[in-house]
């Protein structure tokens, strides 16, 4: 009991210092670096790794990336969007477009993507902000316009149509497999970009969220006409959050496109991408940092692992997907993260309770 | 002094200091129903001005056609001789003009500080001097003990503190409080007249709906009535609550002459 008071006080002291932020990040990332060696360990002569593959990883962190570009937008402003999956999926095309079709070295291709996505988004954003969307309005308008690009694109020789991209040999851009081509000939490398990735957007939503701009985002979220009551400029914020937000899914997109093998308009605009680029952010814990990353790693390796193991029932990992968000919407909104400041406050009532009745 | 004398409210009436805002014939129509009709009215620095009338009467709609919640429909609204009638609710803030909200509007997963810092960001870029200009009026409306907790779980009298402070964080010329001590309790309620005479003396001028009549008389350097959208009476609040067309608005539709 007292132990415990006194590892709680320690971590309090710890967590006023101003290199605590720095501390959690170093070991966050220690560990995720260190996974890969993590699930090759044997336990009771079974490996991790039989489980929880290399690739289930890379999914993972995937996802845990592509949360947190999503958190940025829809976590911290509160503009609730269903329609991620057009900007990832502008990001997959405008890298193969460029890359098949224009030899151009694909971290170009990626970055086109991020800008053209980020311009998508302000679009989206002005027509919807400017007629006041929304709420569950604000999320259809952003799903329609991410259905939009689905059939646009689907319908599209140019883009090859239905049949998408098949990923291009790093020689036919004048490249060899490694870090500048964007390839790797295993997946362990594979692993380590996404993790930078990962590592790069979680800083910039660190800095966002200790800056003032975060401030007037999270001050939008709760309550738009109080924001504007002391100065908020709301309809600039809103846009700003749904450019960064879209420019970094993109990029997740490019990379999903350099990690398998080909891009569809089925696969990277699909329907269904939308739920799975929001899921962990919402279950971890929209508008938190480490919210994206944990909810990743309690929804994709679940459901991937339910998909291989019952791979005769069709649709099982979007069950569990539903699953999940129908769970934790109903009975904890503010998501996993929030569980342990949650399970404080009930046991401080309890004690508490206990004092007064003694 | 007669009821249409009172209605023009310069005319004889000699007033201090520099006019801060200035209300100009302002109209606000909602399909049908004319909200406010010709309104004018002025507030001087480092005045308070009390703003009553009977439910219904258009204060609440006057307080958000001034702070460009929306627009009026007819008239114009200046600020330091500036229109600002028509600008969005950002701007006005930052051209120095704060309001409350008569619900209180707290940013409630936002701790009390945060909320304060909102407000403070208007002046500065930086978070650490946004936190300074919070913490002052934290200390000053009496919250600096609470700043780190959430603001949600705030007491309706904290909130409405809260809902000063965030107001005053951004330093304005002139503040409308809109209903700010309904709700309180007594010794509040004093506390919140005093923080009113804190705020003149800095030089905030102050524009304050209250339904509390002996508030109202008690802080305020002059009173306007509003009544069905029109203003009836302008004048020193003793004046005022004598004025016959005055009484008859709140008590109603008696023949006073008679």
């Amino acid at each position: 009991m007292s132990a415990i008071e006194t590892v709680r006080d320690r971590y309090r002291t710890f967590d006023d210092q101003r290199y605590a932020p720095l501390v959690k990040g170093v070991a966050l990332f220690g560990l995720l670096a260190a996974l890969p060696t993590i699930i090759e360990i044997d336990v009771a002569g079974m490996e991790l790794a039989a489980l929880l593959s290399l690739k289930v990883l890379i999914l993972t962190v995937i996802y845990a990336y592509t949360a947190q570009a999503w958190n940025i937008m829809s976590g911290y402003t509160g503009q609730f969007s269903f329609g991620h999956a057009a900007f990832f999926g502008i990001g997959a095309y405008a890298t193969q477009a460029l890359v098949v079709d224009a030899a151009v070295n694909p971290w170009i291709g990626m970055l086109v993507g991020g800008v053209l996505a980020g311009g998508y988004g302000l679009i989206i954003g002005a027509l919807s902000f400017r007629f006041k969307l929304q709420g569950h309005y604000f999320a259809l308008a952003t799903l329609a316009f991410a259905e939009l690009l689905r059939f646009v694109v689907t319908n599209m020789s140019e883009l090859n149509g239905a049949n998408g991209y098949f990923k291009a040999f790093p020689r036919d851009y004048g490249a060899e497999y490694g870090l500048v081509a964007f390839q790797f000939q295993n997946d362990l490398p594979y692993y380590y970009l996404i993790v930078g990735f990962l590592l790069v957007v979680t800083l910039v939503s660190w800095v966002i969220k200790n800056s003032w701009v975060g401030l007037y985002f999270f001050a939008i979220r709760e309550d738009e006409r109080a924001a504007a009551s002391v100065g908020v400029p709301s309809f600039r914020y809103k846009l700003i959050g749904v450019a960064v937000s879209a420019f970094f899914t993109a990029l997740g997109g490019a990379y999903w496109s350099m990690y398998f093998n080909t891009i569809r308009p089925d696969t990277v605009f699909a329907l269904f991408k939308n739920v799975e680029l929001l899921l962990p952010a919402v279950v971890g814990g929209p508008g938190t940092l480490l919210g994206p990353i944990v909810g990743s790693f309690i929804v994709t390796p679940v459901s991937e692992i339910a998909r291989t193991t019952f791979s005769d029932i069709n649709g099982l990992d979007r069950i569990i997907y539903g699953a999940f968000l129908v769970a934790i919407v109903i009975y904890s909104p503010r998501g996993v993260v929030s569980w342990p400041s949650q399970a404080r406050a009930l046991w401080k009532r309890v004690r508490g309770d206990e004092e007064v009745s003694e | 002094m007669s009821a249409d004398e009172t209605n023009a409210p310069d005319a004889d009436i000699d007033r201090d200091g520099e006019q801060i805002l200035s209300v100009e014939g302002v109209g606000k129509r909602f399909s049908g129903l004319q909200a406010l009709d010709d309104v004018d009215m002025t507030v001087n620095r480092g005045e308070i001005i009390g703003l009553i009338g009977p439910n219904g009467a258009g204060k609440t709609t006057l307080f958000n056609c001034i702070s460009g919640a929306f627009p009026p429909t007819s008239g114009t609204v200046k600020l330091d001789g500036d229109v600002i009638s028509g600008l969005p609710a950002h701007k006005i803030a930052r051209a120095g003009l704060a309001r409350t909200f008569q619900i209180t509007r707290p940013l409630e997963e936002l701790t009390v500080v945060e909320n304060a810092m909102v407000g403070a960001h208007i002046h500065t870029r930086r978070r650490s001097e946004a936190r300074e200009i919070a913490m002052e009026t934290l200390e000053f409306v009496g919250l600096a003990d609470k700043a780190e907790e959430e603001a949600g779980e705030l007491t309706v009298g904290a909130q409405k503190r809260l809902e000063l402070a965030r107001a005053v964080s951004t330093r304005p010329e002139i503040l409308l409080l809109d209903e700010i001590m309904a709700g309180l309790t007594p010794s509040e309620s004093k506390q919140m007249l005093d923080l009113f005479r804190q705020l003149r003396e800095r030089g905030t001028s102050l524009l304050i709906i209250e339904h509390d009549m002996k508030a109202i008389i008690n802080i305020s350097d002059y009173v306007k009535v509003l009544d069905q959208g029109k203003g009836i009476a302008f004048g020193a609040p003793e004046t005022v609550v004598e004025d016959d067309r005055v009484i008859e608005a709140y008590i109603g539709g008696f023949d006073v002459d008679a």
